[in-house]
């Protein structure tokens, strides 16, 4: 993958994480940070320092793997202790350090245990142990979650928020999944085709995201884009399209009034609704538009409604994003 | 793998009867059939076929199935099939194994058919090579004795004496080329020289007399020419000696008519007899006489006769001596020869030095001289030795054959062979009863009833695997029991162990050190430049990087004994690429036992190292990347995580590859025996050569029994070494993500 460019300055004891599609590039910008790809243009500080051509190695960063990359013919005991003896710590240092990193993350009784006879998750946590036993500038997680089950994916994200807010170590954190990303990072770094889209705190990528891609990417159901015509007045000049998440959206009988804040898009005949429990989204395909509209989806206020009803549906204008011609925000 | 390599051991101990198709009588032709065999090849084999063939037309009595078998398996597939009754009923063979053929009673005795009338036709000398004990045993049909042959070029006249030989050996040496050419180290063309000096070889006794000053003398002659002159180049064999005289390299070459075909018209040649020492005596070489033998076994005797007179007759002696250019031993054949052809001349110069030859002996002693004299001259030409010592070594060695030949060795009789069998199934059938008592007889026929079909798709494999290993592994091991000597074989119990072990062969325990060095040398350097290339071959960067690896892949591909002649080539003291290459011209590799290890050790090395690379290679690859990367971030140097990461999980992959390695070099014998051949004097042969030479070089009409025992303490040592590194290999294994 190719960075085509980034500029990105990363504070002390900061969560960035890097999001994406596959192939935008993310991983990529972790190894360079890790020193395992070479930059071909332009400059990587740490500290202030230049550290372009500094060997992996010396550049006190510690790194969690997707494949955990566990030295399988070590115990964990050895496995944490690695770094440590290669950086020839003391004997009695190393040793403390091991029991404390292991305890940290629940390791104690595992010491003695080669790789191939832990979880998946035990594995991810002897991973992190190896990270912090070393206690580098700053932690890189390449896709941690990635292997793991849905129920573990929660417990070890938790885990790791937890151990950053506890190191306070500088961390960037490399992810495809939004919901990590937004639940981990004081700032994310959303990335497409080796391009930053947008850089900033969780909420206001969500709220204010700056162009199209960033709009789609972030959040789930997806928000909808539709050509501006349909906001009516409200939309500004030059706006070519519309955004609005399902969630600020309301689908609602036809014959019922709009709010007076709020603009209708259109009515769309329903074809599928979700009931996730506390809330219920209907999606269906705006009456009179094109085929390749999405299908838009919305919050339903009558949780009775089926699939086949003719909805209305409704934005408040302060919830509606508007995009130029090439994709970025207005207003 | 253990039977794998028992199996290999066995082919190498074992001489089985071969087969011989030609027997089966074709078609309804209602003559009886009568077996030929003969090794010619080219055109003595086409003259004498041709004649066959138009025997065949016009015989009504019989008619002729030959069989033309390669010369290198000849004499060992005679002696073992004719006492198996699957023999040929007449063949074409030298007379100087007629010995141990007599007494094997392998031949009959012709003294009927070699009666005055048909002597008095022979040219004089050769009836004397077929006598035995006082009978004859065979008809002469041809003689060959190695004759000077010279380039015409650069030698117009022969010399007639060896001071004319020296002075135009000398002329005619240097810049890559060499006056004369002959295979100075076998004690075959060294004859003339020890007989034209006087020399002997048995006394009127038949006790032999090696060390005598004459012979002495004539090994000191070969090093004057050899070493002082040094106009005969190091370390020849006979396909060297053709070529650096088809190349114009030599002037002059020992050689005899059975190379005349390989020589052709790439220089002008003229052949004449041997010259003359200074005082007067003629170099006699030694004379084979070609005979036709008949079967001891035989069950058409008559017939045989009829067939042997014919191929001794006029028309089969003309064709043979025109059309074969044989020199063949009816004299009236010669008057056909003509001048014409341009054989002729070539023919007549063997013709005439043959009234200078010397039958060689054809009594069972007789094969106990080769090998002791050849490592004596080795050790006098090769290593500079004074002949006296390495004679007398030679002297010593022959002298215990012939004491224990006249002290009658436990001549063993039939009854010993069926011992020996009795024993083998013994050791067979009690291998099955364990086999079968530890399994379960119950649980083994159910498993067979049930699984049907398993056992059925298996058993071509297991008959082929019983009769390929097992049965052989039975009757190498029960070999090692028995004592063989010319066919027969006497039950010594753990005789044959306790010399080896604790008797007179102190060579075991040396030849043993040997072994254990030359196979812990060979597998390291194997893995250390296997690994070394894998990791080379492995950087994604370097490009071509599927040309190097087949490239390196091709010595394993080339079969191991034409690398093993190569390198044996190229480590020739003068003509070799390598000595050319480091200067060392000159320099022999198997004159001193390290340069000859050394020599031994590159060309192994050259065959081994891609096994371990492949193996390496594969091992590499199922590392996964980002162990490397989590080490280099760990700040481990490229060094660290080599011996941190690479090795450690490289071992369960190399550590079976390591063991195969050790067993295959263990039992490297083609090496061994073809590079340096044990030289200098056995130093550098291993375990399996020396159970080879025991077997088949020493004499003794072969000490079977004797390199069984080799055989089976060596199928032991391995095993004990399989069962320990596999526990290793088991344990390393383990790492393995």
């Amino acid at each position: 993958m190719v960075v085509k460019h980034l500029d990105l300055e990363i504070h002390d004891g900061e969560l960035v994480v890097l999001v994406g599609p596959s192939g935008c590039g993310k991983s990529t910008t972790l190894r360079m940070i890790a020193g395992l790809e070479t930059v071909s243009g332009g400059e990587l500080l740490i500290d202030g320092v230049r550290v372009n051509d500094t060997a992996p190695g010396d550049r006190d960063l510690a790194m969690v793997f997707q494949s955990y990359a566990l030295y399988p013919h070590m115990s964990v005991r050895e496995n944490i202790a690695f770094g440590l003896r290669i950086r020839k710590l003391g004997a009695a240092e190393v040793e403390a350090r091991v029991v404390e990193a292991a305890a940290a993350l629940g390791l104690s009784t595992l010491l003695e245990r080669k790789p191939r006879q832990l979880s998946g998750g035990q594995r991810q946590r002897v991973a992190m142990a190896r990270a912090i036993v070393r206690r580098p500038k700053a932690f890189l997680f390449d896709e941690p979650l990635s292997n793991l089950d849905a129920k573990l994916r929660l417990e070890v994200r938790a885990e790791i928020a937890a151990l950053r807010r506890r190191t306070g170590t500088t961390t960037v954190y490399v992810t495809h999944d939004q919901v990590e990303a937004m639940t981990l990072a004081d700032r994310i770094v959303v990335l497409d085709g080796g391009v930053a889209q947008q850089v900033g705190a969780p909420l206001d990528l969500y709220r204010k995201p700056a162009n199209a891609f960033v709009a789609t990417f972030l959040g789930t159901p997806t928000m909808v884009l539709l050509e501006a015509a349909r906001a009516g007045a409200a939309a500004p000049p030059g706006a070519q399209q519309v955004g609005a998440r399902p969630h600020d959206a309301r689908a609602r009988a036809p014959a019922a009034p709009t709010p007076a804040e709020a603009v209708r898009l259109g009515e769309i005949d329903v074809e599928i609704v979700e009931r996730l429990g506390q809330e219920s989204f209907a999606f269906g395909r705006l009456a009179g538009a094109s085929a390749a509209t999405a299908r838009v989806g919305a919050l339903l206020e009558d949780d009775a409604a089926k699939a086949g009803a003719r909805l209305a549906i409704d934005v408040p204008r302060d919830r509606l994003h508007f995009f130029d011609a090439q994709g970025q925000r207005l207003g | 793998m253990g039977e794998r390599l028992v199996a290999l051991v066995l082919v190498l101990a074992l001489v089985d009867a071969p087969t011989a198709a030609a027997q089966e009588p074709t078609g309804d032709d209602p003559r009886p059939e009568v077996v030929l065999w003969h090794a010619y090849r080219a055109r003595e084999q086409e003259a004498l076929e041709r004649f066959v063939l138009e025997l065949n037309q016009k015989e009504t009595r019989f008619r002729v199935t030959v069989l033309a078998v390669p010369y290198d398996a000849y004499l060992d597939k005679i002696t073992a099939a004719i006492p198996r009754g699957r023999g040929p009923d007449v063949f074409v063979a030298a007379h100087d194994t007629i010995g141990d053929w007599a007494e094997a009673k392998t031949i009959d005795v012709v003294d009927d058919l070699l009666d005055p009338s048909l002597v008095a036709q022979l040219q004089p000398g050769l009836v004397a090579a077929v006598l035995y004990r006082g009978h004859a045993y065979g008809v002469p049909l041809a003689f060959k004795s190695v004759a000077l042959w010279r380039n015409t070029a650069l030698v117009p006249d022969a010399p007639a004496t060896l001071a004319e030989l020296e002075a135009a050996a000398k002329k005619n040496t240097g810049d890559g080329r060499y006056g004369l050419v002959y295979e100075n180290r076998l004690f075959y063309f060294h004859a003339p020289f020890l007989f034209g000096f006087g020399g002997g070889i048995f006394d009127d006794t038949g006790r032999p007399t090696l060390d005598a000053a004459t012979n002495i003398e004539s090994v000191r002659y070969a090093q004057r020419l050899a070493r002082e002159l040094a106009v005969v180049p190091q370390e020849t064999n006979g396909a060297l000696v053709t070529s650096l005289f088809v190349e114009g390299k030599a002037a002059m070459i020992l050689n005899g008519p059975w190379a005349l075909g390989d020589v052709g018209d790439a220089v002008p040649l003229a052949v004449s007899p041997l010259p003359k020492t200074n005082d007067g005596r003629p170099l006699k070489p030694f004379l084979s006489v070609e005979a036709a033998f008949i079967s001891g076994k035989t069950s058409k005797r008559a017939l045989a006769v009829e067939l042997v007179r014919a191929l001794a007759g006029p028309e089969c002696s003309r064709r043979r001596l025109v059309e074969g250019a044989q020199p063949v031993a009816l004299r009236a054949a010669w008057d056909d020869l003509g001048d014409s052809s341009k054989d002729a001349p070539i023919l007549r110069a063997f013709l005439a030095q043959q009234q200078d030859a010397i039958p060689t002996p054809n009594t069972p002693a007789m094969k106990s001289v080769w090998s002791p004299f050849d490592l004596a001259l080795g050790a006098s030409l090769g290593q500079g030795l004074d002949p006296a010592q390495p004679l007398a070594e030679a002297q010593a060695k022959v002298a215990a054959v012939v004491h224990a030949i006249e002290t009658g060795p436990q001549r063993g009789s039939r009854s010993g062979f069926i011992i020996f069998v009795v024993v083998t199934v013994a050791l067979l059938g009690g291998a099955v009863v364990i086999g079968v008592l530890r399994y379960g007889t119950r649980r083994l026929v159910r498993d067979a009833v049930r699984q049907k079909a398993a056992y059925l798709y298996t058993a071509p494999a297991m008959i082929g695997m019983g009769l390929l290993v097992f049965v052989p592994f039975a009757v190498g091991i029960g070999m090692g029991f028995f004592e063989h000597t010319w066919g027969s074989y006497t039950f010594v119990g753990l005789e044959n162990f306790r010399r080896i072990l604790a008797g007179g062969d102190s060579r075991f325990f040396t030849t043993l050190g040997m072994t254990v060095l030359w196979t812990a040398s060979n597998v390291f350097l194997h893995v250390v430049i296997g690994v070394f290339l894998a990791l080379l071959l492995s950087q994604a960067r370097l490009r071509f990087r599927a040309l190097y690896r087949v490239l390196f892949i091709v010595p394993w591909a080339v079969p191991n004994y034409i690398t093993a002649l190569i390198w044996k080539g190229m480590f020739h003291p003068e003509l070799g690429a390598i000595n050319q290459a480091l200067g060392l011209t000159g320099f022999s590799w198997m004159n001193e036992t390290w340069s000859a290890f050394l020599a031994n050790l590159i060309t192994n090395t050259w065959l081994g190292f891609p096994f371990m690379m492949v193996i390496a290679l594969g091992g590499l690859t199922s590392i996964p990347n980002d162990l490397y990367e989590a080490a280099a971030l760990d700040g481990a140097s490229a060094w660290q995580r080599f011996t941190s990461i690479t090795l450690p999980l490289l071992l369960p992959t190399l550590a079976p590859a390591i063991v195969l390695g050790t067993v295959w070099t263990f039992n490297m014998f083609n090496v061994i025996y073809l590079v340096s051949g044990g030289a200098p004097q056995g130093k550098t042969d291993i375990l399996i050569t020396e159970a080879f030479r025991w077997a088949f070089e020493r004499g003794q009409g072969g000490a079977f029994g004797y390199a069984a025992a080799y055989s089976a303490l060596v199928f032991l040592m391995l095993v004990g070494y399989t069962t320990a590194a596999n526990r290793v290999a088991a344990k390393v294994a383990e790492v393995r993500p």
